[in-house]
């Protein structure tokens, strides 16, 4: 479980990026924070995580969180397997090297994301779809039951994309609380039980279905954006309400 | 040790969701995972293992050879009289050639060279950067003001060591005082740190040469500042000994930590490891190991940064290997050039020129071919 | 960092530091062209220095401003009197501080000695301030260049360790001074003595002892190799030197060893020379050295010290090389004490005492090893 409440985060006492961010996450559930370019998405899922330090608020986890940083490179070539195993920092001991329980730990997070044919590559080597699934399993390595990922699919091509958001819906039916920062307004609606939408005008928490309409998105971008129905062709997930996308009306 | 509080209870919520997405690898059970954990330490375990085998070879050869022929039967009588009681028919001169030259200048070259690398390897992981090595930090020049200090006052051999060491931790202190402040990120801080730190010890290295009697003191400076271990005693064996196994102990037992302090410090911090105390202990220990070796066999370059490059080479990045092997590679590598520098001709050559001209071009072609295979991006 | 242009400046530093640094083995000769009384003026003296330049001086100099290390005392010597010294090298000075030419000349303490750096680059201003007629400096025109700029008249010297250089320099200096007789006089001197030191030799049947001079023991071992003045009077004296001998070094000068080089030669006579700290003690008392000949005889001697350091060429060398043989070859009582004396006498008009010759002689540092008493009082 992650709680936040009335969380806010400035650089300087009179210039907040964000004030007030109240939200649950429950297991089982995913909250989706979107925003325009320099709206704090990235300060805010940081805060969640526990990598930076609000100036207000609070926010509760009742573990570590597993955090999932945008896909970068490594300075190092380490192998695949090595990287899901640094997951396990916080059960190894300062002076102790992984164990065979850790390995454990490692390989089944690498089953799980379905990167275990993987484990020797060199992660620099892997292609950003790949690299994505082995920092969550990594995530996941870490064992906590709360996994807070920045902009997870930026960067994918479509396939990949789809690869990511499978995953990440196959973990919140295994119980686990996601929260997510993303860019693409459709992955929320595709995945998102609760959004957070940091807007200029300030921030604000709600349902999905209440949050992710037509007003309330080209409001956020300031772009004229559409929601439309698609059939749902069978892609594995019953779903309660119908299933959306979205369309961004672009000027001529 | 914990192994992993959350694992479990994790491992049961997510049982019931296969089958899985993504691309289908082979289904893998317990056994192949317990497989797999024991084929990893094999990795750890062989490398060091072989490397450890090399720099005995290394060593014993070095003991054996030198300008003084000793025939190799008795060096390996002299040594084996150490630890059973053997008969030695080797003459005194022999013996003392052995045991009183050659042995504490093979453990010196060793703990020097040894020390030198796992420093750079650990440096390199901690800065996140191919072209960093102990000098980088500055206490290299620190602990050459120092030695150099005391040679030009003629405090002997044992200020020697203590001026050399204690400028040492005094460059790194002053590399502390000027990356404590908060504004800037951390890692550029700690390079410009040693860059200003090294240039002001370099320069007040300059001002002893410069002050020096260049008929009795500056010589003595120049030669010391060239690096070699040709002076090398038990005593100064000793004096090294504690700062720098001290220091690699330090590093080793780190080493998987300093694999994720390699990730950077937000992944660190992240998978839960404060990068900048685990960082300080790192920088320390290798400020220990280097003015360990400054004090003793006076400036020896480039072994810190071509080491480790071709340890990385040979095992891969990962610090759990690559610490160990990078000082027992490191260690044999300047028992070998040392050997070569003492046998090569009748004269000495100074160690620290040949490990540089060794150095900078095997350093270059290492960049050459190997760059993308071991650096992401370099 | 600051390697690149040490090694730059110190290239010169140490060759000319080894004070017998045989590097330019051969220069000698050029600068060896003996100081020309020109037959027109009679008053204005003309000289050519190791350079090649000809320098001309209306009178004798007065004031002689001396930037290499050893031409301070060797003036003195040639004049027998610090009168005409204006300003020296702050090691020259230091020298003469701590040894006994300070004790013979105490009015040359009082002197300038802060007009050049240590790697001799003169202050020009101070030494246009001191008015000087001639500025003696070795020759290298990177160093000469800035005070002939400045309008002064530079003596320039070149050093290859060799007695040649010395005899080259005590005629420029006795030619400028106006003493053209002292020259001769010291040459002559010298000659003789290195007549007798040889006369001694040839009447040996006995082979000398093989000796090891060290320029360096703290800090790394360094010999004399080929074509350098200690190998000169080694063999002179009838000793042989090891690295000149079967089983050589290469490279002339001063070579760096590794000991066991020197336990493979095994010398019979060890010198510690004037350029550290080295004692006798030091060796005796290493477990390393115990099984070489040198230490088992008690053979380890540390070179005497007089106006200058006697390993080195200089004005004191024909000590050196009666002192050398009478270590070579000991003797119930050694002549070396009286012949000091005497020589002191003749080049600094000079009367030692019992505890200066005590000092000079090393006989404190000396007192352990074999045969030194041949040397006391």
């Amino acid at each position: 479980m992650l709680e936040l409440d009335g969380v806010g985060f400035g650089y300087s006492p009179r210039d907040w990026v964000f004030r007030g961010v109240s939200f649950r996450v429950p297991p089982g559930t995913a909250t989706a924070v979107l925003g325009p370019n320099g709206s704090g998405k990235t300060t805010l899922v940081r805060c969640a995580a526990g990598l930076l330090d609000p100036q207000e608020g609070t926010v509760r986890l009742s573990e570590s969180a597993g955090y999932v940083p945008q896909a970068h490179g490594s300075a190092f070539a380490y192998r695949a397997l090595d990287m899901v195993l640094m997951g396990r920092a916080r059960h190894v001991g300062v002076f102790r090297t992984p164990g065979s329980s850790d390995h454990e730990a490692a390989l089944e997070a690498m089953e799980r994301v379905g990167a275990a044919g993987l484990r020797d590559r060199r992660f620099p080597t892997l292609s950003g779809g790949e690299q994505q699934l082995i920092l969550i399993a990594r995530a996941i390595a870490a064992g906590s039951p709360v996994l807070v990922l920045d902009e997870p699919a930026t960067g994918l091509d479509l396939k990949n994309q789809a690869r990511v958001l499978t995953l990440l819906r196959e973990l919140m039916a295994d119980g686990m609380a996601l929260l997510l920062s993303t860019h693409h307004p459709d992955h929320a609606l595709h995945l998102a039980d609760r959004v957070v939408l940091l807007g200029r005008s300030g921030v604000r928490t709600g349902s999905a279905a209440e949050l992710l309409t037509d007003a309330q998105l080209s409001a956020l971008y300031g772009v004229r954006v559409s929601t439309v129905a698609y059939s749902d062709d069978g892609d594995g997930f019953p779903s309660s309400t119908p299933r959306r996308t979205i369309v961004v009306h672009y000027g001529s | 040790m914990l192994d992993g509080a959350g694992a479990p209870r994790l491992r049961k919520r997510v049982r019931p969701a296969l089958p899985r997405a993504g691309p289908a690898s082979a289904p893998a059970g317990t056994v192949d995972r317990k497989a797999t954990a024991r084929r990893r330490e094999t990795a750890v375990v062989v490398p060091v293992a072989l490397t450890a085998c090399f720099l005995a070879v290394v060593a014993v050869l070095a003991l054996a050879v030198g300008r003084y022929s000793v025939p190799l039967d008795h060096v390996v009588q002299i040594l084996t009289a150490q630890i059973a009681p053997v008969p030695v028919q080797a003459s005194a001169t022999e013996q003392n050639v052995v045991l009183l030259v050659r042995l504490p200048r093979v453990l010196l070259a060793l703990l020097v060279g040894g020390g030198l690398a796992i420093g750079g390897a650990a440096l390199q992981a901690i800065f996140r950067n191919p072209l960093v090595s102990p000098e980088i930090i500055g206490v290299s020049a620190g602990a050459s003001f120092g030695g150099a200090l005391a040679l030009l006052l003629g405090l002997g051999p044992f200020l020697l060591v203590g001026g050399s060491f204690a400028c040492g931790l005094l460059a790194l202190g002053t590399l502390f005082l000027i990356t404590s402040g908060r504004a800037g990120t951390p890692m550029l801080k700690i390079v410009l740190g040693g860059v200003v730190t090294g240039s002001f010890f370099s320069a007040l290295v300059a001002l002893v040469t410069y002050i020096a009697d260049p008929n009795t003191t500056l010589p003595a400076i120049v030669f010391w500042l060239l690096g070699s271990v040709s002076t090398a005693t038990f005593t100064k064996v000793a004096v090294a000994l504690i700062p720098v196994l001290g220091g690699a102990a330090v590093l080793v037992a780190l080493r998987w930590r300093i694999n994720v302090l390699s990730l950077g410090d937000e992944d660190a911090a992240a998978l839960g490891v404060r990068p900048r105390p685990l960082r300080w202990v790192v920088l320390v220990s290798v400020a220990l190991i280097v003015a360990g070796a400054v004090a003793v066999s006076g400036a020896v370059s480039w072994v810190g940064l071509v080491i480790p490059h071709l340890a990385r080479m040979w095992v891969g990045p990962d610090h759990r290997v690559l610490l160990p092997v990078s000082f027992l590679l490191g260690g044999a590598y300047i028992v070998l050039v040392d050997t070569i520098a003492r046998t090569a001709t009748a004269g000495e050559i100074p160690l620290g020129v040949l490990t540089a001209l060794i150095g900078a071009p095997v350093f270059f072609l290492l960049l050459r071919r190997n760059r993308e295979k071991v650096w992401d991006s370099a | 960092m600051t390697a690149a242009d040490l090694n730059r400046r110190t290239a010169l530093q140490v060759f000319i530091a080894g004070g017998s640094a045989a590097v330019l083995a051969g220069c000698g000769a050029s600068g060896n062209a003996p100081p020309s009384s020109p037959a027109g003026s009679t008053n204005s003296i003309s000289l050519t220095d190791q350079r090649g330049r000809t320098l001309t001086f209306a009178r004798p100099v007065a004031r002689v401003v001396t930037i290499p290390m050893p031409s301070a005392s060797l003036l003195v010597a040639v004049d027998r009197s610090a009168d005409h010294l204006a300003a020296m090298h702050n090691a020259s000075w230091v020298a003469m501080r701590d040894g006994i030419m300070g004790a013979m000349f105490p009015a040359a303490l009082d002197l300038p000695h802060d007009i050049a750096t240590q790697d001799f680059t003169a202050n020009v201003e101070s030494i246009r301030a001191l008015n000087p007629d001639v500025v003696v400096q070795w020759s290298d025109a990177q160093l000469i260049e800035p005070l002939e700029k400045a309008g002064l008249q530079v003596l320039g010297l070149k050093n290859s360790g060799t007695q040649e250089d010395v005899d080259a320099w005590v005629a420029m200096f006795a030619a400028m001074l106006g003493k053209p007789e002292r020259a001769t006089e010291l040459k002559t001197r010298s000659d003789r003595e290195l007549a007798e030191v040889k006369a001694l030799a040839s009447g040996r049947a006995s082979q000398g002892p093989s000796i090891l001079y060290f320029n360096r023991f703290t800090g790394g071992l360094k010999v004399a190799g080929a074509n350098s003045y200690n190998d000169f009077y080694i063999k002179l004296v009838g000793g042989s030197n090891p690295p000149t001998g079967k089983d050589p070094l290469t490279g002339p000068g001063m070579v760096g060893v590794d000991i066991e080089q020197v336990l493979r030669w095994d010398p019979e006579v060890i010198l510690l020379g004037n350029f550290d700290a080295a004692m006798p003690q030091d060796i005796y008392s290493d477990p390393v050295w115990q099984t070489v000949s040198a230490v088992r005889s008690k053979r380890v001697y540390k070179v005497p010290l007089g106006g200058y350091r006697w390993d080195p060429p200089g004005q004191e060398s024909p000590l050196m090389w009666h002192w050398l043989g009478d270590i070579a070859f000991p003797q119930q009582r050694s002549l070396v004490r009286d012949k000091a004396a005497e020589y002191f006498r003749f080049l600094y008009n000079h009367e030692l005492t019992k505890a200066e010759l005590d000092k000079i002689l090393r006989t404190a540092e000396n007192g352990q090893s074999a045969n030194y008493r041949q040397f006391n009082a």
